[in-house]
């Protein structure tokens, strides 16, 4: 009679573990599912980072698939025009040691332009262009659309005339920047320069 | 939080009290300056994008003669303010030369009671009115927050808080009736139900002058409040806070609590531009400084260069240590005195060494804690100093830095005299830049994206043209099915995928569609792409479904 009990006691602990297991694991099965991520949320992060030039200059096509390598552990230090900063962010990222930039890090912000006289219209760049940035076609002269460009380079090696430059890009008035002179305040009194400051204060 | 707000429910927080020196510039009556021989107008003295030029070079203008058209959306025309030829047109400015016959053309007048908003709306479009106050928002696009927003309260916001500035004051003295005929046709334009006319004490002509006017304004009631005098009382959100208890969240705007504020030079251009079919084409600009020796208020024509007009108040030059446009806590200091007077100039300070003199140099945070204690917007100033230095952008975002109204609280008190808002001046504009920088790298993303789309589509529909080819010259040779099954799977993936990809091109549109009713001036042309790299997408399923049909003889 008491083994009894206890046996039902005991059956009846197993069932109702079971029996929670069982719901929690249809639960977490069905949640899975329902809202699976959709690729790699780190390499979205990563691809997040990169400057999105879609140059190529790291050995990948574009700025996803380079992501994807990071990913799989290639270095995080091939991306020229993003440089030390994207570096930094990216060592930030994925706690991984920053290493020196591997290729020559770009001065300034640059674009490409087509000397359009000499464009024999052989819509070569257009095909070379990685965000549609060239406008033209057959036998007609191209042009660089300056806002899609993204400065890759990609365009000038296929241009059989050689009638690519990339130049500085031209920065509107919107995006100026102050130059304020907060190096002063750092130094110690004895080595200050008295400099009579421009703005005067009330 | 600062011993204001404890004590006073409707009071803004911390704020300082400045000397006013706002005597000098009131001694003369209002006067109107002489007429410039050239003036040069800058497409740009407004919020948003510069004007489009639309006169060519050697043309004659009159006095009124549209200059620059706006460009799309956020920006305002540029009329011209003297008769003459058109000297030069540059990417930044317009310049005119006096031709001695001075002739005004006038748009035809309209009777705002009667006319319908629209109309209205195109009016002030063309006439090129924006804030007078400082900040330059065009003042058509302030007049259709309606369709966004309801509004219950139109604020004329006449604290005049700076010191120096007694602009609005003296056109309050002159034009009181006007200003609030303005403010009445703005109120109906946003549907407002009261107005509120904020205005400090230490303007008791200009209260007398609304007191009068005020029994004679109709249609919607008026309420004068006169508030304590205490810098920055004309910040729009203090002021709010001050008159109707409401805050206006972070990032938000004045609409958001149902509030639209003017300013009283702003309301008089208004009416001018409706009633008298005048474009904006002078201000009245204080000019005042112990440099001048006829200090006051003028009516100057836009363009004209510093220069002249400091001059006819009796610069005198040897004396002159700095220039400042606007007022001495928020302004500039101006390099060079050909600059032009713009919409935007409320107030020119000639002033001497002894007057404002150059601040002691920079000593290192002491962490006193004085510049949180005046601080309007509750931000910790020290923080923001800190992060902004350091060049900490996350933090900066997190402290809230783009909440500071720079009203230049902080560096008044400042101990060791650290230029902070200079500091947040430079975060500010390193951030936005950044913004920019990112959006741009999206966009360049989903025009990559869009690439490879497309020549997937492209490769998908040649594959599916040599399939069919290849499946019209086997057809006499049927060959019996070989692998079947398959060839099912194979379609059935592709189907799932189709259906897929036509979730995504709806998914697109309707996030598209969003976009454009919250927001129709905003640029979709990101989203455009986006729309169309699913479609592309689409295709190249459809294409890949029809190959994959051809393909196993059934």
């Amino acid at each position: 009679m008491l083994e009894s009990n206890a046996l039902i006691s005991l059956l009846s602990a197993i069932a109702v573990l079971a029996g929670l297991g069982v719901s929690f694991g249809a639960l977490l099965g069905f949640v899975g599912e329902r809202f699976k991520v959709k690729g790699n949320p780190l390499v979205e992060k990563i691809d997040a980072l990169l400057p999105q030039t879609q140059c190529g200059q790291c050995g990948y096509p574009g700025c996803r698939p380079y992501a994807e390598a990071i990913n799989e552990g290639d270095a995080i230090n091939k991306c020229p025009p993003g440089g030390e900063t994207t570096i930094a962010e990216l060592a930030d990222l994925l706690g991984r040691e920053p290493a020196p930039l591997d290729g020559e890090a770009q001065a300034e912000e640059r674009v490409a332009f087509i000397r359009e006289d000499e464009c024999i219209g052989c819509t070569k760049c257009i095909q070379a262009c990685p965000v549609d940035a060239i406008i033209g076609t057959a036998k007609l002269m191209h042009t660089v659309i300056e806002d899609e460009c993204t400065g890759c380079d990609l365009c000038v090696a296929p241009c059989p005339v050689d009638c690519i430059d990339m130049l500085p890009r031209s920065t509107p008035l919107t995006q100026w920047q102050p130059v304020v002179n907060a190096a002063a305040a750092d130094l110690i009194a004895s080595d200050r320069v008295e400099e009579p400051p421009h703005v005067a204060r009330l | 939080m600062s011993h204001g707000s404890e004590f006073h429910g409707r009071n803004f927080p911390g704020g300082v009290y400045p000397p006013e020196r706002k005597a000098r510039s009131t001694e003369r009556p209002l006067s109107d300056a002489p007429l410039p021989n050239r003036v040069v107008l800058p497409l740009s003295q407004h919020s948003g994008r510069p004007a489009v030029p639309c006169v060519a070079v050697g043309e004659r203008v009159n006095t009124g003669t549209l200059l620059a058209q706006p460009d799309r959306l956020i920006s305002s025309a540029v009329h011209a303010s003297i008769s003459g030829t058109v000297e030069a047109i540059t990417d930044t400015h317009i310049d005119i030369n006096r031709d001695g016959e001075e002739s005004q053309i006038s748009l035809e007048p309209l009777d705002w009671r009667a006319a319908e908003p629209d109309t209205l709306l195109e009016r002030l479009d063309i006439s090129g009115v924006i804030g007078l106050g400082g900040a330059g928002f065009p003042t058509q696009v302030k007049a259709r927050v309606r369709e966004r927003h309801s509004l219950d309260t139109l604020v004329v916001n006449a604290a005049e808080c700076e010191p120096y500035i007694t602009a609005d004051d003296v056109t309050l003295r002159h034009f009181a009736a006007d200003v609030l005929e303005g403010a009445q046709l703005m109120a109906k334009l946003a549907g407002a139900e009261q107005i509120l006319v904020g205005i400090e004490d230490n303007k008791p002509e200009a209260i007398a002058a609304l007191e009068a006017a005020v029994t004679q304004s109709l249609p919607l009631p008026v309420v004068i409040n006169v508030i304590e005098t205490r810098y920055p009382s004309g910040g729009e959100r203090q002021l709010i806070k001050k008159l109707l208890d409401r805050e206006v969240p972070s990032g938000g705007l004045p609409a958001d609590v149902g509030v639209l504020c003017h300013n009283p030079g702003t309301l008089l251009a208004v009416l001018h531009a409706v009633r008298d079919g005048a474009p904006l084409t002078s201000r009245i600009v204080t000019l005042t400084g112990n440099a001048l020796t006829r200090p006051g208020n003028y009516r100057v024509r836009l363009g004209t260069p510093v220069r002249e007009v400091l001059q006819y108040a009796g610069l005198n030059a040897a004396e002159l240590n700095t220039l400042i446009h606007g007022g001495p806590m928020m302004g500039v200091a101006l390099d060079d005195l050909d600059t032009p007077v713009g919409k935007t100039t409320n107030c020119l300070i000639a002033a001497t060494a002894d007057e404002l003199p150059a601040p002691p140099a920079e000593a290192p945070c002491i962490r006193c804690g004085a510049c949180e204690d005046v601080c309007p917007a509750s931000l910790l100033p020290q923080q923001l100093h800190w992060y902004a230095r350091a060049g900490d952008d996350a933090r900066l975002e997190r402290y809230h830095l783009f909440d500071c109204i720079e009203c230049g609280a902080c560096s008044y008190v400042c101990p060791s005299h650290i230029p902070l808002v200079d500091d947040y001046r430079e975060a500010k504009a390193r951030l936005r830049l950044k913004r920019i920088e990112a959006t741009k790298a999206e966009h360049a993303k989903h025009r990559f994206e869009f690439r490879q789309a497309r020549l997937a589509r492209e490769e998908a529909e040649k594959q599916a043209r040599r399939e069919a080819r290849l499946a019209q010259a086997k057809r006499p040779a049927q060959a019996g099915a070989n692998d079947d099954a398959t060839a099912q799977a194979d379609i059935r993936s592709l189907r799932i995928a189709q259906t897929a990809a036509k979730a995504a091109v709806r998914k697109a549109e309707k996030t598209l569609a969003r976009a454009a009713q919250q927001d129709p001036q905003q640029d979709l042309s990101d989203l455009e792409t986006q729309l169309a790299t699913a479609q592309e997408n689409l295709k190249a399923a459809d294409a890949k479904l029809s190959a994959a049909r051809q393909q196993p003889p059934f």
